[in-house]
């Protein structure tokens, strides 16, 4: 799981609804991968990310990013290198993304998320 | 605007989506339909009347008059299509040899262009392109000493020439133009090294490459588009989306076929998973996840350009609605609710949602597609399987607005299929 896709994953159980993002990442192992840097893409996730989630996910790896961004922010070339690395390059092979809301953990197991529900659990 | 004649594809398979995927690829260089076919003499106002009336047409004559802005928009039409095998400069036609040997002379006197391109001084070759007829190396010889008149200045060259002019012959009719774009070289395609054979993870289920990238073009994927496939099994629409450039995104309710156990297996004793095809092929690896649509884990917030799927109707592979490995069957009918619903929250306004979807050919109704208030259908081709039974290529397009469908309506039309197309033998 890259944290491109953490940002947009969020608890499925109904009754969440409204709190169930962003979901609290634990991550036992990571995999750094080695993409090319690709502006446009990360460009066009500017547009697309939510950056408070997207900030504080990355502060708990380790990366302290701008609190907020700025239309400028695009052309500054340095931080869209970072910005691409930790989107696409940062790779969550093992570990737990937790509801704040219900407490669910959803485990991640060789890079896949699993967020299938018990029968149980159906709303 | 240039007169270019496009020449589709003659295996019967692959020419019933030929149509649509011509529009589609047309409309992504931002040519309308009504353009594109605007040599015609006759028009329509949608581009479903397009498709069937030149789909009827093909039967007889693959050739197609098309109006494209330049050379380069046919190259790149033809780097990536399935269905379109050469694009011509179109010098002129004829009903017999004479015809097109006088017709040709007087667009060389006339028009500057093709008077350019005949007398241009580079070694050339002629090439013979027929359908429903062969022809004899005697009577390819003779249609090139007719040719005589006609005021060439380059080289005849056959190892190496610099262009090739082509003769295309069908059921009366003879064209002659200049070869622009072609789509196989040598009878090898672009996606040749994409066949399933050269594959080292496949299911039972794996969507061939052809009817893959057809899906993917249905789709509009281009470089850095955001592709989701909520039933991505083991990959097969996700590689082809790879192969333009698209950022793919997987989702699958049954972990067995992810991780490469059971139903997906590996074609050369290693171990291998959903990673593994892209990885041997160079692409970025997918962003997998466990999920079931119908309690959708994605945010709802239009982060996708395409959505492209071969849902499990219980057709092809059973559908199953699970958690752990205890099976219920997921309801034919109610992988349209879900399907439609997840993709109107997850596609960008203009982005596509592409599925196959199997039909009884007796009991189709056009009416009785499912509906949604924020998709709208722009291209629908049937894929005829056997007597009985077809699928179809459905696209829609997410549109900004509902559009005069509301609810109590859309559950009519879903109890219809219910009803009618899903019968308990099918499943």
């Amino acid at each position: 799981m890259r944290l491109l896709t953490h940002n947009l994953l969020m608890c499925n159980l109904k009754t969440c609804a409204g709190q169930n993002f962003p979901l609290a990442l634990q991550a036992n192992e990571i995999s750094e991968e080695n993409t090319e840097f690709n502006l446009v893409l990360t460009q066009k996730m500017l547009g697309k990310l939510d950056w408070k989630a997207f900030h504080r996910v990355a502060d708990s790896l380790g990366h302290t990013l701008p609190e907020e961004l700025t239309p400028e922010d695009q052309n500054n070339d340095e931080l869209m290198q970072r910005l691409h690395h930790l989107l696409f390059n940062i790779v969550v092979l093992s570990g737990t993304l937790t509801c704040q809301s219900c407490g669910r953990a959803y485990p991640i197991d060789k890079g896949i998320p699993n967020m299938l529900l018990e029968d149980s659990e159906e709303a | 605007m240039g007169k270019f004649l496009c020449s589709i594809i003659t295996k019967p398979r692959l020419q019933e989506f030929s149509i649509s995927e011509l529009i589609s690829l047309s409309s992504l260089y931002n040519i309308p339909t009504q353009d594109l076919f605007s040599h015609y003499n006759f028009s329509f106002s949608t581009d479903q009347e397009y498709t069937d009336y030149f789909l009827k047409a093909i039967e007889h004559n693959p050739f197609i008059y098309t109006n494209i802005p330049s050379s380069d928009i046919c190259k790149k039409i033809a780097s990536r299509s399935i269905c379109t095998e050469r694009f011509t400069y179109h010098i002129s036609h004829g009903d017999s040899i004479e015809t097109l040997i006088s017709n040709t002379i007087n667009e060389y006197n006339s028009n500057l262009e093709i008077k350019d391109i005949i007398s241009a001084d580079t070694p050339f070759e002629f090439r013979f392109d027929t359908y429903l007829q062969k022809i004899s190396q005697e009577q390819k010889q003779a249609i090139i000493q007719a040719f005589a008149p006609v005021p060439f200045r380059g080289k005849v060259e056959l190892k190496s020439p610099e262009r090739t002019f082509i003769v295309s012959i069908c059921a009366g009719n003879m064209y002659f133009g200049l070869e622009v774009a072609r789509s196989k070289i040598k009878r090898t395609c672009f996606y040749s090294k994409y066949n399933l054979a050269e594959r080292e993870y496949l299911g039972p289920t794996t969507t061939d490459i052809e009817l893959a990238l057809l899906m993917v073009n249905q789709g509009q994927v281009v470089e850095n588009s955001l592709v989701l496939d909520p039933f991505v099994g083991t990959g097969g629409i996700l590689l082809a989306a790879s192969v333009f450039g698209g950022v793919c995104y997987g989702g699958d309710i049954d972990m067995r076929v992810l991780k490469g156990l059971g139903v997906g297996r590996s074609t050369k004793n290693t171990q291998a998973d959903i990673f593994t095809n892209f990885s041997n092929y160079g692409f970025k690896k997918p962003e997998i996840l466990r999920c079931d649509n119908s309690t959708p884990c994605l945010r709802p917030i239009n982060f996708f350009d395409c959505l492209i799927c071969d849902p499990p109707y219980g057709v092809r592979a059973a559908s199953r609605k699970t958690h752990k490995n205890t099976t219920e069957v997921y309801e034919g009918t109610k992988v349209f609710y879900d399907l439609l619903d997840f993709a109107a929250g997850m596609l960008r306004i203009g982005g596509r949602l592409v599925y196959l979807l199997p039909t009884e050919r007796k009991l189709y109704d056009p009416l009785g597609l499912p509906k949604h208030p924020l998709l709208k259908i722009v291209a629908n081709s049937e894929n005829v399987l056997s007597r009985k039974i077809s699928r179809r290529l459905i696209t829609m397009e997410r549109v900004g607005n509902a559009e005069g469908c509301d609810d109590e309506n859309q559950k009519g039309f879903y109890q219809d299929i219910r009803t009618t197309w899903f019968r308990k033998e099918m499943r």
